[in-house]
């Protein structure tokens, strides 16, 4: 039998973050129109993530 | 890069063992993270290519980046079929973007087709060895094979899953969809193409044989050999006869890939450290290689063609500066970072007693050494009456001005670098 624990799903946080962001940003790209605004506005969007992933990832280097 | 030091009582493990967030991954997942980033950042442009500009790709790029990042944590085979196929699936879409274009089209449908063949091949690989090991975990395959004689169907199995990941780094012979692909895709994807799934790849490859398959080291580095061999020698004799400089950096790749293998069939620490070195470099020669060619553009339309560099550096003399020390360093010249990388790979070759193939390493870098030094003859040496469209995007700028100060610079963060890559191919080999 499967028990959920959720130190079982820590390390893999950074993953589920992103694929957050990316769902989010679904909901942006699909309400805001099929323009080249709205395309910017997802990628400038989607940038502070990759960011914080960036460093998020890093912390895992020694 | 930012270094963050963490307390040592850290999870590393999750999802009953499937994915593994040691120091390797947050070495390889930066590295990809970053890539991921240049690109994207790139293609925030007010105007242009209206094929890009839709929302779409940044979503499905996201989604690739997911797969990326769970191909490299991946340490089970069901967790690396995932990722994969995660990777994969937006990254056929975005090939084929270009929808008013047939060679985006035909580059999709290549990418999508053999791309399935290599799934393929990398799906029954599995299914064989989980069937002779019992177990889909990478250290439950390597407790199994511990002391027992392989049977062939084994060594099948292993084979061809080591295939199906050669497919995705483009490591010859496997490699035929490279140029066509990169030559097709708009330009923005072919950078990403060019960066990160190939990180991903390599590190899933690093994970799989110094895993799973880390206790048959002898089984292996055979078939790496082999690929690594003809990955260099077909890189470098096809990018001679490219004419254009997407097809050439798509050989390109396909020799640096060989390059990297070099190192991964040394079977040992300093074979990954100096795989990790060498992919540190890789993808920032990369990212400022691309960003010099999103700019190959007259009256607006992309002009990709070698011959199209004509006189840059009386045109653009920063962008033929920049491009310059890009191609120098993709030479492998000291002491830019592309020289490093070769150095660290070549001599974990050598020190694991293969010393032909480290010599092969050598002779294509000469010869790659021309089809670099060409485009600088004719940046520098010959003259344009139709010169490329001035102006560069801030992104571009950026982009490029980041990787210029790694490829210069990387000589004085080396020993950090080298004692993170150290400890990440330590946490992969020894951890098991």
């Amino acid at each position: 039998m499967f028990v959920f624990q959720m130190a079982d799903i820590m390390p893999a946080l950074p993953e589920i973050f992103l694929a957050a962001v990316a769902l989010v940003l679904v909901l942006v790209a699909a309400y805001g129109g099929e323009t080249a605004a709205n395309a910017r506005r997802v990628t400038q969007l989607a940038m502070p993530g990759l960011s914080l992933l960036c460093c998020w990832s890093s912390t895992a280097i020694r | 890069m930012l270094l963050v030091i963490n307390s040592d009582q850290v999870i590393t493990s999750a999802f009953g063992g499937m994915f593994s967030a040691d120091s390797f991954a947050g070495f390889m997942k930066a590295l990809v993270l970053l890539g991921t980033f240049a690109a994207l950042a790139m293609s925030i442009r007010t105007s242009g290519d209206d094929d890009i500009n839709k929302p779409e790709y940044s979503l499905l790029i996201l989604l690739a980046l997911v797969g990326m990042m769970l191909m490299i944590s991946a340490d089970n085979l069901m967790a690396l079929y995932m990722g994969v196929e995660l990777q994969s699936l937006p990254l056929y879409v975005v090939a084929a973007m270009r929808t008013s274009s047939l060679r985006s089209s035909e580059a999709g449908l290549k990418y999508f087709l053999l791309g399935a063949l290599s799934s393929g091949l990398l799906l029954y690989g599995a299914s064989l060895v989980y069937g002779i090991a019992g177990t889909t975990d990478f250290d439950g395959i390597a407790l199994a094979l511990a002391g027992q004689d392989l049977p062939p169907v084994f060594i099948i199995g292993m084979v061809f899953m080591i295939c199906g990941l050669a497919f995705k780094i483009s490591a010859a012979p496997f490699h035929m969809w490279t140029p066509d692909v990169y030559e097709g895709s708009p330009t923005l994807v072919t950078a990403l193409f060019a960066i990160a799934p190939k990180v991903a790849a390599i590190s899933l490859l690093m994970r799989l044989t110094y895993g799973a398959f880390g206790g048959i080291a002898d089984q292996w580095q055979q078939v790496l050999v082999a690929l690594s061999v003809a990955s260099m020698v077909i890189g470098a004799l096809g990018a001679i006869m490219q004419t254009d400089i997407k097809r050439m950096m798509a050989y390109s790749s396909i020799a640096h890939m060989g390059y990297a293998t070099a190192g991964l069939a040394a079977g040992s620490v300093a074979g990954a450290t100096g795989v990790m070195i060498y992919m540190t470099g890789y993808v920032f020669m990369g990212a400022g290689t691309f960003a010099i060619i999103l700019l190959m553009r007259r009256d607006g339309a992309e002009a990709t063609k070698i011959v199209d560099l004509k006189g840059l550096s009386r045109t653009h003399p920063a962008l033929a500066v920049g491009l310059l020390i890009m191609m120098f360093s993709m030479a492998g010249i000291p002491p830019l970072a592309g020289f490093f990388g070769k150095w660290y790979v070549f001599l974990a070759a050598v020190e694991a007693g293969l010393v032909p193939l480290a010599v092969i390493g050598v002779v294509t870098s000469v010869v790659g050494a021309f089809y670099y030094l060409r485009i600088i003859r004719l940046m520098y040496f010959d003259d344009t009456d139709t010169p490329l469209d001035a102006g560069i995007p801030v992104a571009n700028r950026m982009v490029l001005g980041a990787s210029l100060a790694v490829v210069l610079l990387f000589f004085a963060g080396l020993g950090s670098l080298l004692g993170a890559a150290d400890t990440a191919a330590v946490a992969l080999i020894m951890a098991r």
